[in-house]
């Protein structure tokens, strides 16, 4: 079945077109209520509402992709706009008590309203797990959006600190190693000189992807800088994590990367260096672990 | 006064040809996802103009475009990336000079003779001391808030340049007069390990074992043709150097005599009141390149010449120790004896 995806601005078109229905509905019934009547305090909280209910519409608009976590709760929200909007023009003009219309114009929307967001926000519950589960080698125990690297879909190196943080204060209570990884591309620049930023920016891309299903399943993973990748592992001695570094290091000289204009292959190799805090703090552990990433770089490999 | 017969670039010259490093920009920022629109706000150009080689920038355009795109990428990263693409870069003979050069030295020489063309925003120098060459970056333009982005450029840019043609690694040591940011790693893995903060200069420190090296087998004849038309280039150019850089060296010439503004002024041929007009458009002042050029003649002084304290205050003619100690600190934030220890 083909799955139905409401446009962003249909929702838009539709709460308009609602909204000028209603107000019409109050045009031909109602009369305008004399300004002395008017209960300013009202109008302006009811139009607070509105308009913050109307920020909250966009925001999620703008956000979120479409599918059906959107749909439910855009839906939703355009009802409690709905309603409250006509909340406002109440204010401006009564209608006749008489008239069914009127009631059901501001609460007919509002139970409609809440079963949509909350069912809308159940599938949200269902697809944050999912995300998680998705996110898990490159976030642990917190989430915070402001440290996500800007180009790589992994934490950066003030995410990494955090954890890192984190990590040894846990291992000077518990006893347990904390070891760490650098992968460090071999002469990445002249890869961004030949093929231009774009094209090494997609190939950190891929390399980050790599080396995500590479690692275990508690590791994190951080892009210190270009092309310059740590993963953080709890509970891990020197040793194994030199295995898994040897690991890393084969999958990237296994990477059959294809350029996108030429489809050229593009050969990569990595340096890894391994090392194990010891009463370190965050900065001395990345300090040493860049100390070993420049001792371990193999001699120049003349690459023309 | 023979130098002062062609006057230096200011702020609004337009003489930046828009395909070098304008271009190399505009390239990075849209394919790192900036709206091309934004990024040219305020710049008065169009993505055309970028292509074509007949639309030049002034230095205030380029820095606004550096400006928008700071803004836009707003990465830590942007300057290091856009520094890997500058050298040898795509400017005509001048780059080809560049590639061509046989031993680090040489690449040094002409990456200062012809830093209209391959630098125009900051001005590449340098002396030799007993560790190595040290290459300082001074601002030429007045670049303000975006000059750390040119900075951590133009240092990429050479190390990641060294690293190309170099056949083997060259470990050089880098200063820098600010503090250490906090996007440290950037510097780690873009330019190296070896790093001073806070120090007097921005400066690169190439040890001298390398510096001779020969990298290449010279081809005598194609390279001697190559540096003539990267010098008919500047030529055409028209520009060697900045304004603010001309008053630099004049001062650095005159640094023993008694020197004032209204010397300075008659020597370019300006009433007192342009020259501080011209200095204020550049973000600088007088007093402040006076002190610029005696910090940096005593730091020379001290680093190559082995001068002690007496024989720095004796050459820049400062009679009272006293004033030359209070002097020393107002230029540098540190006592003499902490300086020149």
């Amino acid at each position: 079945m083909k799955k139905h995806v409401i446009s962003h601005w249909s929702y838009l078109y539709g709460l308009l077109f609602a909204s000028v229905g209603g107000f019409s509905v109050f045009h031909v019934w109602g009369e305008l209520k004399p300004t002395a009547d008017i209960s300013w305090l009202d109008v302006l909280s009811e139009g607070g509402m509105t308009t913050l209910a109307i920020f909250w519409l966009y925001m999620v608009l703008r956000s979120r992709p479409a599918g059906r976590v959107t749909q439910l709760i855009a839906l939703g929200l355009c009802c409690i706009i709905f309603s409250w909007s006509m909340d406002v023009v109440d204010e401006f003009i009564r209608l006749p008590s008489t008239l069914l219309w009127h009631s059901w114009l501001e609460s007919l929307p509002i139970p409609l309203a809440l079963i949509f967001l909350s069912v809308g926000i159940y599938h949200w519950h269902e697809e944050e797990i999912a995300i998680s589960a998705q996110m898990a080698k490159r976030e642990r125990h917190f989430r915070e959006h402001r440290l996500f690297d800007k180009l790589i879909p992994v934490g950066g190196a003030g995410y990494l600190r955090k954890q890192l943080g984190l990590a040894l204060k846990e291992a000077s209570v518990s006893m347990i190693p904390v070891s760490v990884v650098a992968v460090d591309l071999n002469d990445f620049n002249l890869v961004n000189r030949r093929y231009g930023v774009k094209e090494g920016d997609d190939i950190l891309q891929v390399v980050s992807q790599l080396l995500l299903i590479n690692i275990r399943h508690d590791d994190l993973i951080c892009r210190l800088a270009g092309d310059r990748f740590v993963i953080l592992m709890n509970n891990t001695t020197e040793s194994a994590a030199k295995l898994i570094a040897e690991d890393l290091k084969q999958a990237v000289s296994h990477l059959a990367y294809r350029t996108r204009e030429e489809n050229e292959r593009v050969h990569l190799t990595a340096t890894v260096a391994v090392t194990t805090a010891q009463k370190d703090d965050t900065d001395s552990l990345i300090q040493r672990l860049n100390t070993l990433i420049i001792r371990n770089k193999p001699d120049r490999s003349v690459l023309v | 006064m023979s130098r002062l017969k062609q006057p230096g670039y200011e702020l609004d010259t337009a003489f930046i040809p828009a395909h070098y490093q304008p271009a190399l920009l505009v390239e990075l920022a849209i394919a790192r996802g900036a709206d091309s629109r934004q990024l040219l706000r305020g710049t008065r150009l169009s993505l055309a103009d970028l292509e074509s080689h007949e639309v030049p920038l002034s230095p205030d355009q380029f820095l606004t475009l550096i400006g928008n795109t700071e803004k836009l990428l707003d990465a830590d990263d942007s300057s290091f990336m856009f520094g890997q693409q500058l050298l040898p870069g795509f400017y005509g003979a001048c780059s080809q000079t560049l590639q061509m050069a046989g031993s680090c030295r040489q690449l040094v020489e002409f990456m200062c003779e012809f830093k209209a063309v391959l630098s125009p925003l900051i001005t590449p120098r340098f002396y030799e001391t007993d560790e190595g060459l040290v290459i300082y970056w001074q601002d030429s333009c007045g670049a303000d808030t975006r000059y750390r982005f040119i900075l951590e450029a133009s240092i990429a840019a050479f190390a990641s340049l060294l690293d190309w043609l170099s056949p083997e690694k060259i470990c050089c040591r880098y200063e820098f007069n600010y503090t250490e940011p906090d996007y440290i790693e950037q510097y780690w893995v873009h330019i190296g390990q070896n790093l001073s903060f806070d120090q007097q200069m921005n400066a690169i420190i190439v040890p001298t074992e390398k510096l001779d090296m020969n990298w290449t087998i010279t081809r005598k004849l194609p390279f001697k043709g190559t540096v003539n038309s990267a010098r008919v280039q500047l030529m055409q150019l028209g520009w060697h150097e900045s304004f603010v850089d001309q008053v630099y060296q004049y001062l650095m010439a005159h640094i023993r005599e008694p020197i004032n503004l209204d010397r300075v002024s008659t020597a370019f041929m300006l009433s007192p009141a342009s020259m501080k007009r011209k200095l204020k458009k550049h973000h600088t002042h007088f007093q402040q390149l006076l002190d610029l050029a005696r910090k940096n003649t005593a730091i020379y002084l001290y680093q190559a010449q082995k001068y002690d304290l007496q024989q720095i205050a004796d050459y820049l003619c400062f009679n009272d120790m006293n004033n030359f100690r209070r002097a020393v600190k107002r230029w540098t934030g540190f006592s003499p004896n902490v300086l020149f220890a």
